[in-house]
């Protein structure tokens, strides 16, 4: 995993209690049932630290959020503005 | 994809051996058409057909029969799926006790509910099993009781491994041949279901509702929102939640199309209601607050135009969330209100909103409202006092020793065989008007006194949202001895919104003993699994916030 993957894996081990020692950067998140679409709202926020852009409400999409992949692609896109 | 002939399908189905039947017949004559289209991953839909699930309902039924008896409680912890819906029809064709479990819960909530509903048989997926293994809990709960694994096709590679083997006489293949021959042991109960409740306080509660309530809500439902098996309803809630579970039911007894899905953001739900030409949503305001504040528009006359209806249940929305919702769908609000022990009740139907926005509407099918004084004589309209419900789907009571007695009442308007037995009362105080529209103040439990005035915390939330600036809200009266409540309001506002100038606006807007002492700025109003706002959660901090040691009030975090 890269500092950024791993970042997130450490955040949602910490914040949502999800077991991370088996979840690969592409595993389903949210519907495999891992976290659950209410955590998508903290999990935005930190997505806004992250990257120190706001997400767009059109970007609040399972597709940008349903792994750490995903996730780290969304921060990254913010990054780059 | 060809949409079923309306001419094909059955009449709604009113009890379970109707229901065997009109599956069976539905199997035969629409076979290959889809019923339900669950949403696996982004993008990633599939679809089961008719006579899929005909077949998936056979095998989990084999075994049920293998593995419990009649009246046994069988607990469902899985995300709503194929499977999912199979198996709680296989429950009720089966006469069992079904226990549908948030999936959504932690470990140990689950082994909660496991624990206290005493079910002797466990459905879960892949989630649950992690979860209850994460809490150190999977051999508790798990190896205790027969348990099947479902939803196998979204088991993580990881979770295969672990799971697999542990529950590997559940492989589906190795399961006996479905006879459709019904158990002959076991105690006939008359219950179909047990939901439990998260409660604002105290430990969860099982609701336990007869199986023909079940089906009697399912077809008032029907009735009220005019269903037919040309409709397509998104489903986004748990089955866990009353109002998801009658949902999942009405598209059961009218055949209609259930598209399952997982994901809440205002995009997904434009996207999916478009893809899959959706006629009728249910939901929660936490959902619709979002949607609101997300600027989405649904396009009514292109993308969207097979919407006909939403719901907005399980809670409130202000009267101006709710014409603007109105405004930004395009399509009729239902608002409905009702209790887990009471399904919902009452609905306000989308013509009466402009002229009644607070109100939560007038009862439907054949259930009944009344309000009582505390002497449960009946009150006059306007005049306030306690929510009595009673008739259709009104629950028989609690699960294990939990005293009933105080919920359920025999019903004090009772005059001949054909009223309503019991009653339930909501501990929700309201009035009707000389329409018999009815309106809520709020919980008697959490009502406080401030300045001699009677204030409820839901009524203050409801005028917090409406001051301008305020997207969510959420209040809470902390008692005190010996002096009045706090009451203490946590907010979510507009982006360059300042607390001063909020806090003005609110001395502007509401009475002076409604004004919140405290009040506390948050990102987000914690939600539980359920979409209800984590009452309990907020108590704790509230009661921080409000102690004689916390640094100050108006504290801003």
């Amino acid at each position: 995993m890269t500092e950024t993957e791993q970042q997130i894996a450490d955040y949602l081990a910490s914040q949502f209690g999800v077991d991370m020692s088996n979840v690969a950067v592409d595993t389903p998140l949210i519907s495999s049932g891992l976290i659950d679409s209410f955590g998508m709202v903290e999990l935005l926020l930190q997505i806004e630290t992250m990257s120190g852009a706001k997400v767009d409400p059109g970007d609040v999409t399972l597709e940008n959020l349903d792994s750490i992949e995903r996730i780290v692609g969304l921060v990254e896109q913010l990054k780059a503005g | 994809m060809i949409i079923p002939d309306s001419s094909h399908a059955p009449i709604p189905v009113q009890n379970a051996t109707a229901l065997t039947v009109s599956i069976a017949h539905r199997a035969r004559l629409l076979g290959r058409e889809t019923f339900l289209q669950t949403m696996e991953g982004p993008g990633v839909f599939r679809d089961t057909s008719f006579s899929e699930f005909a077949e998936l309902v056979a095998v989990f039924r084999s075994w049920m029969q293998v593995h419990s008896v009649q009246g046994d409680l069988l607990a469902v912890a899985a995300i709503r799926s194929a499977d999912t819906v199979a198996v709680i029809t296989a429950g009720l064709l089966e006469s069992r006790v079904v226990v549908p479990i948030n999936p959504r819960l932690k470990a140990p909530q689950i082994a909660g509910i496991l624990e206290r509903s005493g079910a002797t048989a466990l459905v879960a997926d892949g989630a649950v099993l992690h979860a209850l293994a994460g809490g150190g809990m999977l051999d508790d709960a798990a190896r205790e009781r027969p348990t099947l694994l479902i939803n196998r096709q979204r088991l993580q590679p990881f979770q295969r491994a672990a799971y697999e083997p542990v529950l590997g006489v559940l492989d589906q293949k190795h399961m006996p041949e479905a006879t459709g021959a019904t158990s002959e042991a076991g105690q006939r109960r008359p219950e179909g279901i047990c939901l439990f409740t998260s409660g604002s306080t105290g430990e969860p509660k099982g609701v336990l509702i007869a199986q023909d309530d079940v089906y009697a809500r399912a077809l008032a439902e029907v009735a009220l929102f005019n269903l037919t098996a040309d409709d397509v309803l998104l489903s986004l809630l748990p089955f866990s939640f009353d109002v998801g579970f009658n949902q999942m039911m009405t598209a059961l007894v009218t055949g209609c199309r259930l598209v399952i899905a997982d994901s809440w953001t205002p995009k997904d739900i434009t996207q999916l209601i478009e893809l899959f030409a959706v006629t009728g949503v249910s939901c929660v305001p936490s959902i619709w607050r979002d949607f609101l504040g997300s600027g989405a528009r649904l396009d009514r006359e292109g993308a969207h135009r097979a919407l006909r209806y939403v719901t907005v249940s399980g809670g409130d929305l202000a009267p101006d969330e709710l014409l603007r919702l109105q405004d930004v769908l395009g399509v009729g609000l239902f608002k409905t209100y009702g209790q887990t022990e009471g399904f919902r009740l009452t609905c306000l139907l989308p013509h009466e909103l402009a002229a009644r926005p607070t109100s939560v509407g007038r009862p439907f099918g054949s259930a009944r409202v009344s309000v009582v004084r505390d002497d449960f004589t009946l009150a006059d309209p306007m005049e306030e006092g306690e929510i009595l419900l009673a008739g259709l789907g009104v629950m028989q009571g609690y699960l294990g020793d939990v005293d009933t007695s105080a919920k359920r009442v025999p019903n004090p308007f009772r005059q001949s065989d054909a009223d309503p037995e019991y009653a339930i009362r909501t501990g929700d105080f309201g009035h009707l008007d000389a329409e018999g529209y009815l309106f809520l103040r709020g919980r008697r439990d959490l009502m406080v006194k401030i300045n001699g005035n009677r204030v409820y915390p839901e009524e203050v939330r409801r005028l917090l949202v409406g001051v301008a600036g305020v997207r969510d809200a959420a209040v809470v009266g902390v008692p005190r001895t010996g002096a009045d409540a706090v009451l203490t309001a946590f907010l979510v506002v507009g982006e360059n919104e300042e607390l001063p100038v909020i806090q003005r606006r609110l001395r502007q807007s509401l009475p002076p003993f409604m004004i919140p002492a405290v009040v506390l700025l948050r990102e987000a109003i914690p939600m539980t699994a359920g979409g209800k706002q984590d009452m309990g959660a907020l108590r704790l901090e509230a009661e921080a916030a409000v102690s004689p040691h916390s640094p100050s009030s108006n504290t801003n975090t």
